[in-house]
């Protein structure tokens, strides 16, 4: 399973993917992206499976991000891994097509509890 | 709307334990003094009004910062004798704070979000430097990282 994780801090990228890998998800692909232009260009050439994505980025923000893949009708799943998961933002992170928000902190728990059900 | 809570021990604890990967343990500890050198992270309101403040002392910048990273444990003891941080131990020391905003958000409580990280050092502004010696609303304390080392938080919350 081919995976993008877009965070503009690196330490906060590795955190996310050591805490999937300890939620069992060793087996994934998983290719980073320092802001959501960048993921964006990923997304498009690499044609992942699922994206994981921070909200407050440079260049482009992980919401813009999102808009921008359903506004060229890529349906790729995504979520979002955020410092700040206010009730304002679930609803605008829903509203553009997020499947879940996840904030930080997070232990592997929550990642699997939140996962697991939509790979099954 | 409840006032902004002073985060536990056993919050603060939990944190650094879920962003470290290893084990914190908690200890008390004389609170952090923005003049031995500390970073300082302040929580605004929506409207921008400072609210909340937490100050990390020179050990736990090098330690914790050089934790999260798997950095090597010997760039945070030179740290620490020389009393200068890295750039990077003091950007993920800086993550560790913006994160530590969850500490103070609760269900009906204002939302707090990171406005600024301030470098040990760095002038703080007038607010900011009397919150830091506000004697209630605050809990300071000492980290112990396993495999790294200790060093001292404190967070305070304005009445």
């Amino acid at each position: 399973m081919k995976v993008v994780v877009a965070d503009d801090s690196r330490v906060m990228r590795q955190i996310v993917i050591r805490t999937l890998r300890q939620a069992g998800y060793d087996w994934w692909d998983i290719e980073e992206a320092e802001n959501g232009a960048d993921a964006l260009t990923k997304i498009r050439a690499n044609e992942p499976d699922f994206v994981l994505s921070d909200w407050n980025m440079p260049e482009m923000t992980g919401i813009e991000l999102l808009r921008s893949l359903r506004g060229e009708g890529n349906e790729t799943p995504f979520a979002f891994v955020t410092s700040e998961g206010s009730d304002q933002m679930r609803e605008m992170a829903e509203q553009a097509g997020a499947l879940f928000l996840i904030a930080k902190p997070f232990t592997a728990d929550t990642f699997r509890d939140t996962i697991d059900p939509l790979l099954a | 709307m409840k006032p902004t809570p002073v985060p536990t021990a056993f919050e603060v604890r939990e944190l650094f334990e879920g962003m470290l990967g290893r084990a914190v343990e908690w200890g008390d500890a004389k609170r952090v003094d923005p003049l031995d050198g500390a970073a300082c992270a302040t929580y605004v309101d929506d409207f921008g009004n400072v609210k909340a403040i937490a100050l990390a002392d020179i050990p736990l910048i090098a330690r914790a910062g050089s934790a999260i990273a798997l950095m090597p444990q010997n760039g945070a003891e030179a740290a620490v004798s020389s009393g200068l941080v890295t750039p990077p131990q003091f950007d993920n020391m800086a993550e560790i704070l913006n994160v530590a905003a969850s500490l103070f958000n609760k269900k009906d409580t204002v939302h707090l979000k990171l406005q600024e990280t301030f470098a040990p050092r760095e002038t703080l502004p007038a607010d900011v430097n009397e919150l830091a010696l506000q004697q209630g609303g605050r809990i300071d304390g000492a980290l112990a990282i396993q495999g790294y080392g200790d060093g001292r938080i404190s967070f305070v919350v304005a009445f």
